[in-house]
């Protein structure tokens, strides 16, 4: 088991690792080892989850081992990456300290107040605590991950020959065309080690839960100070819905990961001095977004949105061939993603329940029906309200003792992030406009959920913009 | 907030303070369930699930049948749990499959009217039967 766990480990994130190294050879410190590692897993679980799904498409159950196949694959990849000049070049270069967008806004000396540390580490405890215990009331997670995530991985998983019964419409309440980032990614795990214990769904909610935590942390203290890191890390851990979510195993805590991944990579890509690591970035930001689309759904509409956000703010800011360029670079991450998604949507998943009727009258009628729109609005004013059972309110008070800085001008990512939020929430309102399901019935279910899937970016967004305590 | 260290401190304070009021909540309520009468129940019922899963082929489709008179949650739950451990066998709500099983919330109730006209198989406890269903 042992061998096997560490060689399905091991071979993505060395990838994952390759690839980050390849775009951002930042001076080596904690922070952007931390940060560095952190995507390096996210890249490596998605790429990992997709390989898995096309093995499974063409070669499972007669074909070769998975354990021999997909190694063999990723170390090739690794071996031709490492082949070329350029590769080893870029690994190898000194880190590059050229003028950079986000200087200006490097925040103050990198240290913490003694209170504060004491403070975060006692909250991430407790966080640490309440997660595990949810995990062991449920061990096999919520309600979602039950009936949809990891129920998929058990069909993928003990299926063999049968495993597209997961795609059944006789399964209908179980979503068969939700994407399978996550149940491709614990079939995978339960392949390597050969038996389906709850234990790998577990951890890998867990490791989503902490990388996302880690990945705003690490970022904030790359791209402005280790004070601002620490304390948007506790305004998420502070979050009692996104620790809660993370011990149900729910996919929306990895959508966040993937939408906070995105965002964090197009600001190193702004960050960076050097025009080669800003290429490479991008189609990491790229291929993020797209792993977004392949945990949920609703990964489709942060894509769109995402593409529309670069390209507006882009074109506005740097001209029509920049932001052809920007644009080029971001889409050579996410188009073979989006491949991907496109054979699984269009070859296994049934049509989806909120948009498989050709009947446009419902449609309309809905579209025009006013009362509608009043009960969204107030939903979502409602939520926003009472966000994380009153972290809003806690929200203001620090916003307005520490206020927004006066550095100027914001980097055009920062603008095409907060858009790209803008979007998708304005996407979500729409989609409950749309919806044929019970509308209040629907709002209750996954309001909250959807807006926990933005939140980790948003605070992201904040703390970038928000003034330095020593200002 | 005139001084400046208040104003830095202060919104902090709260903060610490308020993450660790509602982590320790989501502590304080998972120690009770710990304790509750419904610990270890999922593990109970997929334990039970296991003979049951041995006498159905992997491409078998079951119907399922329950008595609904408890939480909504609770019986959507327990249907969640069995087509879980079921899997790749696929369960589906009704009673017109060769075998049905019946996933019943009030296990002492013998009032199984859902299951009147089926024919029983194997009782597995907890709450689980196995019928013989309409379609043979």
């Amino acid at each position: 088991m042992i061998p096997g766990l560490l060689l399905s480990i091991g071979a993505p994130l060395a990838l994952g690792l390759l690839l980050v190294r390849m775009a951002w050879q930042p001076r080596l410190t904690l922070r952007a080892g931390l940060l560095q590692l952190t995507l390096a897993c996210g890249l490596g679980i998605g790429i990992s989850s997709c390989t898995f799904f096309l093995y499974m498409a063409s070669v499972q159950p007669k074909g070769p081992r998975l354990a021999l196949v997909e190694p063999a694959l990723f170390l090739c990849v690794i071996a031709v990456c490492l082949a070329f000049g350029r590769t080893r070049r870029s690994l190898c270069a000194q880190p590059v300290a050229g003028p950079s967008t986000l200087a200006p806004f490097r925040a103050g000396p990198d240290t913490i107040p003694k209170p504060l540390l004491i403070g975060f580490c006692a909250v991430l405890a407790c966080a640490v605590g309440g997660l595990i215990l949810v995990s062991i009331n449920k061990p096999h997670g919520g309600g979602d991950a039950l009936g949809i995530w990891n129920m998929r991985a058990r069909f993928m998983f003990r299926g063999h020959e049968l495993w597209m019964r997961g795609f059944s419409g006789m399964i209908a309440w179980s979503h068969p065309d939700y994407p399978l980032l996550i149940p491709s990614s614990i079939a995978r795990l339960w392949t390597y080690i050969g038996f389906d214990t709850h234990r790998v769904p577990q951890v890998l909610s867990r490791f989503f839960t902490f990388a996302t935590v880690a990945a705003l942390a690490s970022s904030l203290a790359v791209l402005r100070s280790v004070r601002h890191a620490v304390e948007a890390a506790l305004f998420l851990l502070a979050t009692a819905y996104f620790v809660r979510l993370g011990g149900d195993q729910y996919a929306d805590i990895p959508m966040g990961f993937f939408i906070l991944s995105t965002a964090v990579l197009l600001m190193l890509s702004e960050a960076t001095a050097a025009i080669e690591a800003s290429r490479g970035l991008l189609s990491l930001a790229g291929m993020t977004a797209g792993f977004a689309a392949w945990t949920k759904n609703e990964g489709m509409l942060f894509v769109l949105a995402a593409v529309v956000a670069l390209t507006a703010t882009t074109l506005f800011k740097r001209g029509f061939r920049n932001s052809a360029r920007t644009l080029g670079l971001f889409l050579a991450g996410l188009i073979p993603v989006l491949l991907v998604i496109l054979y699984f949507k269009t070859r296994y998943a049934p049509p989806n329940d909120l948009f498989g009727s050709h009947d446009p009258g419902p449609f309309l009628a809905r579209l025009r029906d006013s009362h509608r729109y009043a009960l969204i609005a107030r939903a979502f004013g409602n939520e926003l309200l009472r966000w994380g059972n009153g972290l809003t309110a806690v929200f203001a008070i620090y916003l307005v003792a520490r206020g927004v800085t006066s550095r100027r001008p914001l980097p055009a990512f920062v603008f095409a992030s907060f858009i790209a939020l803008a979007l998708m929430f304005m996407g979500y309102f729409f989609v409950y406009v749309l919806t044929p399901m019970d509308l209040s019935w629907q709002l209750g279910t996954s309001l909250e959920r959807l807006l926990l899937q933005m939140w980790p970016t948003l605070l992201f967004l904040l703390f970038l913009v928000i003034r330095p305590a020593e200002e | 907030m005139k001084s400046p260290k208040l104003r830095i401190y202060l919104p902090l304070a709260i903060l610490v303070l308020f993450g660790l009021y509602t982590n320790l909540r989501i502590v304080n309520k998972e120690v009770d369930r710990l304790h509750g009468p419904g610990r270890f129940e999922e593990a109970v019922y997929d334990a039970r699930l296991a003979p049951l899963k041995a006498m159905l082929p992997p491409d078998a489709i079951v119907g399922y049948v329950t008595d609904e008179e408890g939480d909504v949650r609770h019986w959507v739950k327990y249907f969640y749990l069995t087509q879980y451990d079921l899997c790749p066998v696929l369960v589906v709500r009704g009673k017109s499959y060769p075998y049905v099983i019946g996933g019943y919330y009030d296990i002492d109730n013998p009032r199984r009217t859902d299951a009147a006209d089926l024919l029983p198989v194997k009782d597995f406890g907890a709450g689980i039967e196995l019928y013989r269903g309409r379609q043979r």
